[in-house]
């Protein structure tokens, strides 16, 4: 029976993969479907609370989809206005960031090139900032063209409540008709890993977005309280920047060292000083009080799976591809630790 | 005879009347409304086994309740290597349910002693109706907790007989 199961499960692999792949391909609607399930996830508990209290399902998720519209607009409406302000502030002073940067360089690399000159770094930092200043450029475009190839901007926006209204009304079809597929020698197996799998990516998703939600805000709060230029921009960076392991806080502080760079008031001993005390306040609480209370060690990421994961998820779908592969790869992760456990507890192997 | 399939619709008991009927005359069920039935049906999951199929091995994790629709199973299980046939279930009673509760392996095998239709609830779909559903799921509860005890008191009596046939 093993060598069979082992058969089955081999194409079951090659069949997974080969749909993974596919959907990957198709990003459009990949990355709508995924935040779907997302939104999706986040919203449950609050949909099976009023439930039990006895309201409609239907009128649950209608409710909560007005509001979160009402919430999304309000929000839109009071921080879009000064977002787009600091954004196209931002996007005026990104050629003088990178002279800025490029002058330091170059500057670094003569000072290095007259202490050791065997090394020709002149050379090698030519190559670097080149590469540096491609991708700064880059980055708002690939932004840009990643939202105009998926269709547009508007068919998103309709797709990913439309996906999460259906994925919190139907997940219970959608999961009894997947079961319905699945041999009776699977079938309890099956029913448990759905539910663990579910609970856990959903507990992971939740944490994950808490945490993010206190780094943003309260970076954010902290530079304008210290009056930082962009506050509100480097606040929203931090906090998507957070999604990453391991590299969140330094992805979150790029944008405040850039503008320290061509702020004169702000390069200086006092300056620098001011704003990485506010970084390091904000990273020191979320990693001792927020982080364990809200993520906890459910999902620990290998610093080597962490780096793999950002270089296909920026070859997949540049800076998107890179904050959404980390929750798909903890997803997969939590998918094969429990599959293996149960695999193994209703002895299908060894 | 020809049948007129117009009538006959108006007529027959539809599909979801049948299983509503059938869950009803379940004895954890029983104290469940006809609207209760329909919202638990929903989680229900239908299964076929054939003659000869296991339905679930003895020391595997257990994570469901069965209720025989249709056919027949046998329950056995191990002593001293060999397995005893402990009884026979049939079209209305249910097994497996000491699963819906904790997490300790199963006590015992199930197959499928003739072709069967088996009614399937499982522990996480329970553990989610009940969180929608509190006053569904305390009724069921109840009704479980209630014929577990019977079974209790039943193995205690056998246990008491047992020890004074050996006194």
């Amino acid at each position: 029976m093993p060598s069979f199961v082992g058969l089955k499960l081999f194409y079951f692999s090659i069949l997974a993969v080969i749909i993974f792949g596919s959907v990957f391909t198709i990003k459009s609607l990949f990355v709508p479907l995924l935040i779907a399930l997302f939104i999706a996830m986040i919203l449950r508990p609050m949909v099976i609370f009023f439930e039990s209290k006895g309201f409609s399902q239907t009128a649950i998720i209608s409710s909560i989809f007005l509001s979160f519209f009402v919430f999304v607009i309000l929000g839109f409406v009071l921080l879009v206005p000064i977002l787009s302000e600091q954004i196209s502030a931002f996007s005026i002073k990104l050629p003088q960031i990178i002279s800025v940067v490029q002058e330091k360089i170059i500057f670094l690399a003569h000072s290095f090139d007259e202490r050791f000159p065997f090394v020709n770094v002149t050379q090698v930092t030519q190559k670097l900032y080149a590469s540096f200043s491609q991708n700064l450029n880059g980055a708002g475009g690939v932004l840009g063209s990643y939202i105009s190839n998926m269709m547009n901007l508007l068919t998103f926006a309709m797709l990913v409540p439309f996906f999460a209204f259906f994925l919190l009304k139907d997940m219970h079809l959608i999961k009894k008709t997947l079961l319905s597929y699945i041999p009776n020698r699977y079938f309890e197996i099956m029913a448990i890993l759905f539910y663990k799998i579910g609970n856990s990516v959903q507990l992971y998703i939740r944490g994950q977005l808490i945490d993010a939600s206190f780094v943003g805000v309260m970076t954010g709060i902290g530079l304008s309280i210290i009056g930082f230029p962009y506050a509100l921009l480097v606040g929203l960076i931090a906090g998507i920047g957070n999604f990453v392991p391991y590299f969140g806080p330094i992805l979150g502080a790029i944008p405040a060292i850039l503008i320290m760079l061509i702020t004169p008031e702000w390069a200086n001993t006092i300056g620098i000083i001011m704003v990485v005390s506010v970084f390091l306040v904000v990273q020191i609480i979320e990693t001792i009080f927020v982080y364990p209370a809200a993520v906890g060690n459910s999902v620990n990421l290998h610093p080597l799976i962490v780096v793999l994961a950002l270089l296909i998820g920026s070859q997949l779908g540049g800076i998107v591809g890179m904050i959404v592969i980390i929750p798909a790869v903890a997803i997969l992760k939590v998918t094969f630790e429990l599959l293996h456990k149960y695999m193994k507890e209703y002895k299908i192997i060894n | 005879m020809k049948t007129n399939t117009l009538w006959d619709n108006f007529f027959t008991k539809n599909k979801t009347d049948s299983i509503v009927d059938f869950l009803k005359s379940i004895s954890i069920f029983e104290d469940l409304k006809t609207a209760e039935i329909l919202r638990l049906e929903r989680t229900l999951h239908k299964r076929h086994y054939t003659k000869g199929e296991v339905v679930f091995n003895e020391g595997e994790p257990g994570a469901a309740l069965y209720i025989i629709k249709e056919g027949e199973v046998e329950i056995t299980m191990n002593y001293k290597t060999d397995p005893i046939v402990l009884t026979n279930l049939s079209k209305g009673m249910f097994f497996g349910e000491i699963a819906l509760f904790d997490e300790t392996p199963r006590s015992a095998t199930v197959v499928a002693s003739k072709e069967c239709e088996i009614i399937a609830l499982s522990k996480p779909d329970f553990i989610l109706f009940s969180q929608k559903e509190p006053s569904i799921g305390l009724k069921i509860v109840m009704r479980l907790g209630e014929i577990l005890s019977i079974r209790l008191k039943t193995s205690n009596k056998q246990i008491e007989e047992l020890k004074s046939s050996h006194a």
